[in-house]
């Protein structure tokens, strides 16, 4: 390997993710045990389920929109799921009553924005009380418990070893992957957030797939919220809170832009990623609970600043 | 009734906006294998008519035909399936899609039902390309390629539909010489399969040597419709404004003054510089012409301390400007830059007119921070006088000014810093012979008041008809300076074209 090519490797890879194998070797030399294979296993359980929420946070941003609701859908999508697990139904139709919920709250979203052409950021703050609010009210304000030994088994880590909520939510991972480079919804995200009306003019149906955007939004968060109730064994009206800045903040951090149709859901990966090992990591070094939330936030911060300014770069240099 | 001779047939048609009689009663039609020039100035209606032809809009009564077919649905779908393409003047591709997914935006090859076909995709797209003539990457992103092979792009997109009509809306306006010679070619090709094209320009000089009919335009009724060889320039000019403009460049050529700005080997390796040097005196119009990507926008935007140097200096007014200053500073030392993009750079479209023009110089407008309503209200209404800038109060957003009177505001906002060099990025771009006419006799009185002026330009015409001198760049370097007496479109373009004439003695 020469200078170059060296060079060329070190330029290839997104910064953010320097970040996090820096943190990594931190973390580690704080803690022997924070790079044992137990130990990541149950770091990817606990945020393989954002993965899912990011992946469908990214094609909203990348069509150029905002979703605040969803973590108000990943919640009342699981409260329908606790239901239907109570009432006895197969665990086939739970997840499909996961996914219709979702995608209805998605179409909801959908149809205010594309077919009325309401703002996003408004239309989905709206929506996010809505369905925070009707969770608290069907579920009286308190946590259903689930029952359904399988259905546990779903999210649960089989004898310490087999994440099956990581793989779960791999598998919804790179089927969001799939939708992005192989279906006509995937190049349309694009083709909306880039230049929506160009689209239009070229003959795409901008109003139906822009609504598609968020239904399919609201689909793969639905999905999410079933492997969620099966890993926390409870689905919990406030469960939510705060996800979809989470989810839309570890998109951008991956690369995805809000203004003119460019990132991918595979970035949204690296994204997830640092926001897990930072949290993970502030256990391990035993910085107070209290503190975490502005550190998590100083950490994001810099973290997109670095981004930025290193794309900037790159993009001034070609 | 109606003649199916005619490839497309439009009659009577009428659009109205609020407020607005875009369209009254015009009548258009195309045979098939011509090229027909749709000519007239900004808000003559040319836009709205081809927008029904393409299905962006509707008409508000009015039939059109296509092979004696009525059209009865208006949307860019259903005129897609008749055959009609449009290119817009804007940029209409989705940037980070490749430019196979852009050719086949709405109808992607599809496999198993839901998978786009990618490799057929990109084979198809390559045939679309090679049938042009165009060697593109079909891989690469839109956003990667440059404007001309975009406009290409933008043409197989048109060819993938079963194609009898392609408008194209000035397709010209940000091509080099070169790029439109292979347009021209490409238009030649279409024409020649029987494909029936509308050409919307402003570029006068182009008309006679693509055009084979023309129909003209004026405040949204039909003018004339003529073979191209039987009308001349003045003619054409005439029939759109109503008016004769006897000569469109006015100068009165004054015995320049002192030595305003001195460039001395100016080098950039980030914008390509090489050892630039230019003068400019006092009451004088300096053109810059060369092709696209010659440097010359990076040469002002050197002067202008926007993009840094390396070597070589800058004096103006008897001062050296250091290397260190800040565009602010180079404000305040009494240069102005009216860039070449005024929607991006030039204004912000959703303030008004009075707020863009005093945005350069509030500190000049007002030493002790406070704004005053009343002053900045006499300042601006000043300019609206002076530049003849039509908008119904100094309160109106300028996104709503045609373009013309848009790129009046951009010079009020300039003038009102009280510059002494003016530079000039494509001053006309896009808007219409009348307004064309003022901002050049509004340039010449700036001259005549002792100021200096750069005057980066495309159109040759332009050029010699403004400029006491003319530099040619080519390829980052200034090849030569021409006396106004001596220079002509043949002997810019031999100097500003790769393989013509070397820079000769220098002055």
């Amino acid at each position: 390997m020469n200078k170059e090519n060296v060079k060329r490797f070190i330029k290839s890879v997104p910064p953010v993710l320097w970040a996090i194998i820096i943190l990594i070797i931190v973390f580690s030399n704080f803690s022997k045990n924070y790079l044992t294979y137990r130990n990541l296993v149950i770091i990817l359980q606990q945020t393989s389920v954002l993965l899912v929420v990011a992946s469908a946070a990214t094609f909203v941003l990348i069509s150029g929109g905002l979703d605040l609701s969803l973590g108000g859908v990943l919640t009342i999508s699981g409260v329908a799921v606790a239901f239907a697990l109570n009432a006895g139904l197969p665990i086939y139709v739970v997840f499909i009553i996961g996914a219709a919920v979702g995608f209805a709250c998605g179409a909801i979203n959908g149809t205010l924005i594309s077919y009325l052409g309401l703002a996003p950021f408004i239309v989905t703050l709206g929506t996010q009380g809505i369905f925070f609010g009707l969770s608290l009210v069907l579920s009286k304000r308190q946590g259903i418990s689930i029952s359904n030994e399988t259905f546990i088994k779903l999210g649960d880590l089989i004898n310490g070893k087999i994440p099956m909520a990581a793989i779960l939510c791999g598998i919804l991972f790179l089927f969001a992957i799939f939708v992005q480079n192989h279906t006509r919804l995937g190049r349309y995200t694009y083709a909306i957030g880039g230049n929506r009306e160009g689209s239009r003019l070229s003959g795409v149906n901008t109003k139906f797939w822009h609504f598609m955007v968020y239904a399919f939004a609201g689909f793969l968060t639905g999905l999410a919220a079933v492997i969620l109730v099966a890993r926390l064994e409870v689905a919990d009206p406030i469960v939510g809170s705060q996800w979809e800045f989470e989810a839309i903040a570890a998109a951008i951090l991956g690369g995805t832009s809000m203004d003119i149709g460019r990132g991918d859901v595979k970035g949204t990966l690296i994204g997830v990623l640092l926001f897990t090992i930072v949290r993970s990591g502030m256990n391990v070094i035993r910085v107070p609970s209290i503190l975490q939330p502005a550190i998590l936030g100083t950490i994001l911060v810099l973290a997109i600043v670095l981004q930025v300014s290193i794309t900037n770069r790159r993009i001034n240099h070609e | 009734m109606n003649d199916s001779s005619f490839l497309l047939e439009m009659k009577e048609i009428v659009k109205l906006f609020p407020g607005v009689r875009a369209l009254d009663g015009v009548d258009f039609n195309l045979k098939s294998g011509e090229v027909h020039i749709l000519l007239g100035e900004n808000g003559a209606g040319k836009s709205t008519l081809m927008k029904i032809l393409a299905g962006a809009y509707t008409p508000t009564s009015g039939e059109v035909f296509i092979e004696g077919k009525q059209i009865k649905q208006f949307s860019p779908i259903a005129a897609q399936k008749l055959g009609i393409g449009i290119i817009y003047q804007e940029f209409n591709l989705v940037p980070y899609l490749s430019v196979a997914e852009n050719i086949f935006l709405d109808h992607m090859p599809m496999k198993h039902g839901f998978m786009v076909d990618s490799k057929k995709m990109h084979l198809e797209a390559k045939k679309v390309l090679q049938s042009m003539n165009m060697n593109v990457d079909t891989h690469a992103l839109a956003s990667e390629i440059p404007v001309a092979q975009q406009q290409m792009v933008e043409v197989a997109k048109a060819l993938t539909h079963n194609l009898k009509v392609l408008i194209m809306d000035e397709p010209t306006s940000s091509l080099s010489s070169r790029e439109i010679e292979h347009l021209f070619e490409t238009i030649r090709r279409l024409k020649a399969k029987g494909i029936g094209i509308i050409y919307i320009s402003h570029r006068l000089q182009e008309i006679p040597e693509i055009g084979d009919r023309i129909t003209i335009l004026r405040d949204g009724q039909f003018v004339d419709n003529r073979m191209v060889k039987d009308m001349g320039t003045q003619e054409m000019i005439r029939l759109m404004v109503g008016r004769e403009i006897k000569d469109l460049y006015k100068r009165d050529y004054n015995p320049c003054g002192e030595l305003m700005l001195k460039v001395d080997n100016l080098s950039s390796k980030k914008s390509g510089l090489k050892d630039v040097s230019i003068e400019v005196h006092k009451g004088e119009i300096v053109g810059l012409a060369g092709l696209v990507g010659a440097g010359r926008t990076e040469l002002v935007r050197a002067i202008f301390h926007v993009d840094s140097f390396e070597k070589g200096q800058i004096i103006f007014k008897g001062k050296k400007l250091e290397k260190c200053l800040n565009p602010t500073e180079v404000i305040d030392c009494g240069i102005s830059l009216i860039p070449e993009d005024r929607k991006s750079q030039g204004l912000s479209l959703a303030l008004t007119v009075k707020e863009n023009v005093v945005m350069a110089s509030l500190d000049k407008l007002y030493p002790n921070k406070k704004i005053s309503e009343e002053k900045e209200k006499e300042v601006v209404s000043n300019y609206v006088k002076e530049l003849g800038i039509s908008t119904p109060s100094i309160n109106q957003h300028v996104k709503n000014l045609s373009g013309g009177n848009q790129q009046k505001v951009v010079l009020a906002k300039w003038l009102c810093t009280k510059a002494d060099l003016i530079i000039f990025d494509e001053p006309t771009r896009g808007i219409d012979v009348g307004a064309k006419g003022e901002i050049y006799s509004f340039m010449n009185s700036l001259a005549a008041n002792g100021k200096a002026i750069i005057m980066i330009s495309s159109e040759l015409p332009e050029i010699i008809g403004m400029s006491d001198r003319v530099y040619v760049m080519r390829d980052g370097k200034m090849i030569n300076s021409i006396d106004r007496k001596d220079a002509t479109q043949e002997l810019i373009l031999s100097y500003a074209m790769e393989g013509g004439r070397e820079g000769a003695d220098n002055e």
